[in-house]
């Protein structure tokens, strides 16, 4: 899964002074090996935590918009519909937590290279599809399956279209 | 109404809201978060033009996403998302006259197909 081969994301990990653990009994080798694996790690955690509240943070929302119960912008007021939902408290906790996510996505734009973090962003829609299913019980088909593995790959292309 | 136009419109806002906090962000320069550089920071963003502007864009745009969300299932709306790295790439090309690779253009294509094969579903 770590295919070091973005030479941003190498030199990063192994020249980050807040990762020496210097554990003094491994052989130098294996600590350097150790060291990287790690490192790699807590590089993408921020990340990783990002898309993991990013999914959090929509199936509240969801749950809050689906009791509301459909919404129309030409059958309600624009004051009502902004009332509804800045008091529904779902959609309020689910904010907060989609702000998390940007913020452990800024995070974790700080300390890997944007096109390390990018494909990530694909995890986001396998997950939602999978938490559609399992969580709020949706009927998925397979042709949503396949245009979610094709956006997927399309992410991946852009994302190594980086020079 | 259909679906689409409150997820292509939260869509759009999401992009525009961006591109006018990245001017802003790239005008005021690198800030500081640490000790007491956290507070200069909070004002000159809370005093930023383009900021407060592009925010409120992109509330405009988490108000779409909400309405769609109240009318449609997570898992139909939420890969329209995608659209955004393919209007992303199109202000690149046309507004900021950045070129692009074939690769990416061939992935900005692809989700594309994806997304139509998604909104056929």
């Amino acid at each position: 899964m770590f295919k070091s081969n973005i030479p941003g994301l190498k030199r990063n990990a192994l020249n980050d002074s807040t990762l020496d653990f210097g554990n003094g009994g491994a052989t130098l080798a294996k600590q350097t090996g150790e060291r990287a694996i790690n490192a790699r790690l807590l590089h993408a955690a921020p990340v990783l935590i990002s898309v993991a509240l990013n999914v959090v943070g929509q199936l509240v929302l969801k749950r809050g918009m689906s009791d509301l119960g459909p919404l129309s912008l030409t059958e309600h007021s624009i004051i009502d519909l902004f009332m509804a939902i800045a008091t529904n408290v779902f959609v309020i906790i689910g904010a907060f937590i989609y702000a998390g996510s940007v913020l452990f996505w800024l995070v974790g734009l700080s300390r890997v290279p944007l096109s390390y973090a990018y494909p990530f962003i694909s995890l986001s829609y396998v997950a939602i599809l999978a938490a559609s299913f399992f969580i709020l019980g949706e009927q998925l088909n397979l042709l949503r399956l396949a245009g979610v593995a094709l956006i997927c790959f399309g992410v991946m292309l852009v994302a190594y279209s980086e020079e | 109404m259909s679906i689409f136009f409150p997820v292509l419109a939260s869509t759009i806002f999401g992009v525009v809201g961006q591109l006018v906090l990245k001017i802003g962000m790239t005008r005021m320069g690198p800030l500081s978060m640490r000790g007491n550089g956290m507070p200069a920071a909070v004002l000159s963003i809370a005093t930023n033009i383009y900021v407060m502007g592009g925010l409120l864009i992109y509330g405009i745009g988490v108000f779409f996403w909400l309405i769609a969300l109240s009318r449609a299932q997570l898992s139909y709306t939420y890969p329209f998302a995608s659209l955004s790295y393919v209007l992303i790439t199109l202000g690149s090309v046309f507004i900021l006259r950045e070129k692009i690779n074939m690769m990416r253009l061939a992935g900005v294509l692809v989700i594309c197909c994806g997304v139509l094969v998604v909104a056929a579903s």
